[in-house]
């Protein structure tokens, strides 16, 4: 009798001490027959993605429309992906433009102005309540970068104040995927213990000083205590999630990730290889269900940017300063090409991981812009949305939007296609892109 | 119109608009709205008034209160439409430029105001974190620690932000859970290192390699039979190849987890030592050493000149960290000679085989091989011969290689004394949990602490004590409780919403964190709890004693940095092919250079005008090549006297600053016109209109210079207002070329070989007075000293208070600037009149 075998959840499986798990949506876990049963739904992800200092918008800017419009040279190695993705022309960035459109890019919020809370982290709470991870931030660059031009993260809480980012990958794999022995799970009884009577006692330290403060500093101290708070729901979280294994990723064509890698000064420092692990990260944490909202600064502002093998003169920044030079115009053309090969290599990998019928890339929407275009503009912003066909999304291939349409519509359209979109008025978004979605 | 008639013209109207046009720098604008609603009737409301809306704006009702976010958009809205020239439309009347300046510059000053409400406290030091360095130099003076590198707080904590030009500023140094949960986990490594259990994990240990012992060990035995080495029974003697010490020098009877001996098994601090001689072989160049550990990332560990004579070795040590991850240690010549060259006709007949093979023509193969053998070409390399009279080839004879370590300064550490102060001896109960934490908590809360404030933490302990825990471990866990407390963590000063005199200790700790960026020492604790900081007298001394200390760097490193912006020098990477004279040395040097000047002014007491000009500089043997200035050695910083007609002198006689000013491979007189207004003067101009661009690069056919560029630009009327007040402060800098070398002729970009264009520097300030050198333009800012004395008691006031200035603090800038004035024209002095200031002696 069919209906008699029980079909294994995926969390039965994930929790399975000591099996190797690779697919969450492993083709056993699929009914013998397919019409037996209606699949377990695999959930919808969401990813933001930051490039800084705008791109050379004169060779990524399409000029025709439509699915069959013509890949300009640095949208190029999108190629294969064809039908997966859309490029938007037309975002605009009120309070952005210039190096301090890092701030406004995720919120629409300027720069020295009270933040508020990033679509990621809007997602998050509707998404991230079965992961591990309610959420993940990557960059380039480590910490918030908070205050300078070179923000290393777009992700903000609800309180405004800015996430830290994590750039080693190898620290990222660790946190994901390192299997705990007996021993360590016996430290980490001890410590969640610890740092539970540690949270309570600074707890009632910070309410004896609330008590002797005026207003203003009041406000401040109040950062201190959402921030204890929070970290008493990650520990009770953590301590949830301690009793369960770790996923273990396919081992099958998996990097390297047993060394600590990060961009700055590390001698033989390799950029290809950095960035392919970061997304191949993404896929896997993606893959397992650790978490299911990623945010990733790719390129900050103003630092970096080019690395030895991208064998161009001068560093990022100082190429966007073009002058209408050619060839720092042609280095940057060579530079954004580069990172979109890597955004093709991502696309690829998502697009590989069969989820019952369909494939991670079609359960995960992806935005990418910036927050200058050319020139250090507002408008002209690199955009683009990828994945997420099974979440109703209906690729245009090259879609021009209104003059002036707010970055922020894109994240509305995000949102509304993984079912986290705030009811009521989003950021200075107009509403979600209807040309995206699915009729 | 040429460029001179530009700047006529624009003298002219600066001139005729003096009367209505408010002070580009006043605090509050004045501009009379009654003036801007008519220009608005004018030109605007026809199209966006009650009768029609275009683009949903309407300006017959616009508030002027820019402090509503969705008001403010429309003014920027206008603002942008105005400057870019696009409003109003073209087949309209055009407004009058002057008016229409009026406008532009109402509206900015009234954005900029705005701006600075919203952030202000109203005059009041709002309760703030620590930020990263003064967790990082409270640390270190609290607990005695020191740490290895890359295992500091600073290497684990985020940066911090930044408002108002430092990172002082409580608007910036924001709390969130992940920095939180940050500090916990620095706390408790600090934690870690602070308390130890036993002994140490692993003694010092001294461990030598006889090199002569190279002959007897089989895997490195082939280094003897190479002709650059030489075995000798005491030693070896190298010219060409270095030594190796495979099988030796490990730590004893040691094996990693993984069963592998390790050379150093935990990082720590050792001391590498070589006994050595040399002998140049009759060069001028002396012989230089290298010890080297490869794939740790460690690479050369000691590089020194050996000039030992081979009749009497020398020790030759360095104490440094070391790693587990490395391997063997090494010793090399900085420069072999080589013994053995790359044969160009065994290359050719390699070559002439492989294509014989491709094209399987044996017969060519056999007799090239033939000739080969018959004519010895049997190898890829030949010895060279110059080396074949060994007399006249610089050697470096080793005796020993030692590794020492690791090392520790005391045993427990210093930390560990402090904090269980009663010895191994005592009595392990929670009487003396009691004890430890009541004698500790005072010094890291700054204060003086109730036994009720102890308590929670004696509990805490308590319970890790009945759960079994050891007693070192038990205090640790209390020890990283207090390291989280918002008490340390924070500048507590508690107080209602009513103004009050800080009491003896919030003025200690606002002290030592403004000049040391740590917690208040000993001393002034002590000064503190006899109730007599507050005297004025006692407050001035402890800024002599404070300021006399070396933490007093943090002043330097702090906020000459920052207000100086040093960190920025070297955004822009100079064009290699153009400045073959600069390289990462030189750039370090020339940040260094702007930090040394700064330390120099402040501990000797040079007038603050010294910024602006001074018959003084501060400069290393690398930047003084540069400069061309004689008679310096070594990497270390040194007072030279200028000559009188050097360009020098002062800040902007300073290369960072002007590279500072440049994009690689041209200036930006621009940028640097904005450096000096909003270092110098503090007295940002107004930002630019959206999409401006940057000074266009010649097109081919035109080689107009960055001036010329820049003065067509001051021909748009639109731009001209602003760029008239800030262009001639940059252009006068045109002297200096991208890396701040001096020039009289236009260099980078394409300007090459003769019939380069000479620079013009003359230009016109915005007071009127005119100038026609550099020298002159110095002269003229030094005439303008109070206007500079008061930006950096502004930035000095904003560094020490952590909060934005305000209009209210405009006393307490003059104090600052008249005790300066009436006194030395010191930093020193200035900084006393700021801390006995009410503003830093209230909450």
């Amino acid at each position: 009798m069919a209906s008699s075998r029980r079909l294994l959840s995926r969390r039965t499986l994930l929790r399975g001490a000591g099996t190797l798990v690779a697919l969450p949506y492993l083709e056993a876990m699929m009914p013998s027959s397919v019409l037996a049963a209606p699949l377990p739904k695999p959930p919808a992800r969401m990813g933001m993605f930051y490039f800084g200092t705008g791109m050379n918008m004169r060779q990524f800017t399409p000029d025709d429309e439509g699915k069959n419009f013509k890949l300009t040279r640095i949208l190029k190695p999108l190629e294969p992906h064809r039908g997966q993705f859309t490029v938007l022309s037309g975002t605009f960035l009120e309070k952005g433009g210039g190096h301090d459109g890092a701030y406004p890019f995720s919120t629409s919020i300027a720069k020295d102005q009270k933040q508020s809370i990033s679509p990621d982290q809007i997602a998050a709470e509707a998404l991230g309540q079965d992961t591990r991870y309610a959420s993940l931030q990557m960059s380039v660059k480590r910490g918030t970068g908070f205050g300078e031009q070179a923000l290393a993260t777009i992700a903000w809480n609800r309180q405004g104040v800015p996430l830290a980012a994590e750039n080693d990958p190898h620290v990222l794999f660790t946190r994901l995927f390192h299997p705990d022995t007996e021993q360590q799970r016996a430290q980490q009884a001890t410590q969640f213990r610890r740092r539970k009577s540690v949270l309570d006692l600074v707890r009632e330290d910070a309410t004896r000083l609330q008590q002797q403060v005026g207003s203003a500093d009041r406000d401040r101290l109040d950062q201190y205590f959402n921030s204890v708070r929070e970290l008493e729901q990650q520990l009770a979280r953590r301590v949830e999630w301690s009793t369960k294994s770790k996923p273990s990723p396919d081992p099958d064509g998996l990097r390297d990730f047993s060394k600590s890698m990060i961009p700055e000064g590390v001698p033989g420092f390799f950029y290809d290889t950095y960035a392919k692990l970061m997304y191949d990260l993404i896929a896997l944490a993606l893959q397992t269900d650790s978490t299911r909202v990623v945010t990733y600064v790719v390129r900050t502002e103003l630092a970096g940017g080019v690395y030895p093998e991208f064998s161009v003169s001068k560093d990022y920044h100082a190429l966007t300063h073009h002058g209408n030079d050619p060839q720092n115009l042609e280095e940057l053309a060579k530079v954004d090409t580069i990172y979109m090969q890597h955004w093709a290599y991502f696309l690829g990998k998502l697009a590989a991981v069969k989820e019952g019928d369909a494939t991670l890339l079609d359960r995960t929407v992806l935005g990418f812009s910036s927050g200058m275009g050319i020139g250090h503009s507002k408008d002209l912003l690199p955009t683009v949305i990828s994945g997420g066909t099974g979440l109703g999304i209906e690729h245009q291939g090259h879609l021009k939007l209104a003059d002036k349409t707010p970055l922020a519509n894109v994240w509305h359209t995000m949102l509304d296609r993984v079912g986290a979109a705030p009811a009521g008025s989003f950021q200075d978004s107009t509403g979600p892109i209807q040309a995206l979605i699915k009729a | 119109m040429n460029w001179r008639a530009a700047i006529l013209l624009g003298v002219t109207v600066a001139v005729t608009q003096g009367a209505v046009v408010p002070k580009l720098h006043a605090a509050e604008p004045t501009s009379d709205p009654a003036g801007l609603r008519e220009f608005l009737r004018t030109h605007c409301v026809a199209c966006h008034g009650p009768q029609k809306q275009e683009a949903k704006l309407r300006l017959d009702q616009l508030s002027t209160d820019l402090g509503d976010p969705a008001t403010a958009r429309s003014w920027v809205e206008i603002m942008d439409q105005l400057n870019r020239g696009e409003m109003p439309p073209a087949d309209r009347p055009q407004p009058d430029a002057t008016q229409q300046q009026q406008v532009v510059r109402w509206i900015a000053a009234e954005l900029r105001s705005a701006e600075r409400r919203s952030r202000s406290s109203g005059g009041r030091v709002v309760l703030r974190r620590l930020n990263r360095t003064e967790y990082a130099n409270t640390i270190r003076d609290l607990l005695q620690l020191t740490f290895l590198p890359g295992e500091s707080p600073l290497d684990f904590l985020p940066p911090d932000g930044r408002a108002d030009g430092f990172d002082k500023a409580s608007s910036a140094l924001l709390v969130d859970p992940s920095l939180l949960d940050k500090y916990y986990e620095v706390a408790q490594r600090i934690a870690d290192q602070a308390i130890v259990t036993g002994p140490p994990p692993f003694a010092t240990y001294r461990n030598r390699f006889e090199l002569e012992d190279t002959a007897k060990r089989g895997s490195i035995r082939y280094l003897c039979s190479q002709p650059g080495f030489h075995c000798r029974e005491h030693d070896v003697v190298l010219m060409e190849s270095g030594t190796r010490s495979f099988d030796d020098l490990f730590y004893p009877n040691y094996k990693d987890s993984a069963g592998r001996r390790k050379r150093i098994p935990i990082k720590g601090m050792y001391a590498v030592r070589v006994r050595a001689s040399a002998d140049r072989g009759g060069r001028d160049e002396p012989v230089t050493m290298h010890v080297v550990r490869e794939g740790g990332g460690e690479g050369l560990l000691l590089e020194t000149v050996v000039d030992a004579p081979e009749s009497a070795p020398q020790v030759y040590e360095k104490v440094l960290p070391l790693g587990i991850d490395g391997g063997e240690f090494s010793i090399r010549l900085a420069k072999p000679t080589k013994f053995r060259g790359y044969s160009q006709a065994y290359g050719q007949m390699e070559r002439l085989i492989e294509k014989a093979g491709r094209e399987q023509d044996f017969a060519t193969i056999m007799r090239t091989r033939g000739r080969m053998l018959a004519e010895g070409i049997v190898s890829g390399s030949m010895p060279i011969p110059e080396v074949l009279d060994l007399s006249k080839v610089p050697k470096l004879i080793v005796d020993w290689i030692e590794i020492e370590g690791p090392l520790y300064d005391q045993w427990p550490p210093k930390s560990h004394e402090l904090l269980l102060f009663k010895g191994e001896q005592a009595k392990q109960d929670v009487n003396y949990v009691r004890e430890i934490f009541t004698r500790f908590l005072p010094r890291a809360f700054r204060r003086p602490v109730t036994s009720a404030e102890v308590e929670p933490y004696v509990k805490l302990v308590a319970e890790e004590l009945q759960l079994g825990t050891s007693f070192e471990e038990a205090v640790r866990v209390g020890l990283a409780a207090v390291l989280t407390s918002p008490h340390f963590l924070y500048l507590c000063e508690p107080s209602s919403d009513e103004r009050r005199e800080l009491n003896d200790f919030e003025l200690a700790a606002r002290l030592s964190y403004f000049l040391w960026s740590s917690a208040p020492d000993n001393a002034l604790m002590q000064l503190a709890n006899q109730g007599k900081l507050r005297d004025p007298q006692v407050l001035a001394t402890e800024v002599d004693r404070l300021l006399a200390h070396t933490h007093s760097r943090a002043l330097v490193d702090g906020f000459a940095a920052q207000w100086l912006r040093t960190d920025e020098f070297r955004n822009f990477k100079p064009d290699e092919k153009l400045y073959k004279a600069y390289g990462e040395r030189l750039g370090a040097a020339m940040v260094a250079q702007t930090l040394a000047f700064f330390d120099h002014v402040l501990r000797h007491d040079a007038p603050v005008t010294s910024f602006l000009d001074s018959d003084f500089t501060l400069v290393n043997e690398r930047l003084a090549e540069f400069y061309g200035i004689a008679d310096v050695t070594g990497d270390e910083f040194r007072l030279v006297k200028l000559p009188g007609d050097s360009p020098r002198g002062g800040l902007l006689g300073q290369a960072g600053v002007m590279m500072r000013g440049s994009d690689g491979n041209r200036t930006k007189p621009v940028s640097r016109g904005v450096y000096v207004r909003e270092v110098l003067f503090n007295d940002p101009p107004d930002p630019p209109p959206p999409n401006v661009g940057e000074i266009e690069p010649n097109i081919q056919g035109k080689n107009l210079t960055v001036r010329e560029r820049l003065l067509q630009h001051q021909q748009i009327e639109a731009c001209a207002a602003c760029h008239r007040s800030i262009d001639p402060y940059g252009l006068a800098l045109e002297n200096f070329n991208v890396i701040g070398q001096w020039r009289d002729t236009q260099d980078g970009e394409s300007f090459q070989g003769r019939n380069r264009p000479a620079i013009d520097v003359r230009g016109t300030l915005p007071n009127g007075e005119a100038f026609e050198t550099f020298a002159q333009f110095k002269a003229l800012l030094l005439k303008q000293h109070a206007r500079f004395r008061q930006a950096l008691a502004e930035k000095l006031l904003t560094y020490a208070l952590g909060r934005p200035i305000e209009g209210l603090d405009r006393p307490t800038i003059d104090r600052m600037t008249q005790a300066a004035l009436s006194g030395d024209d010191s930093l020193r002095t200035m900084i006393k009149a700021l801390v006995t200031s009410a503003a830093f002696r209230t909450k």
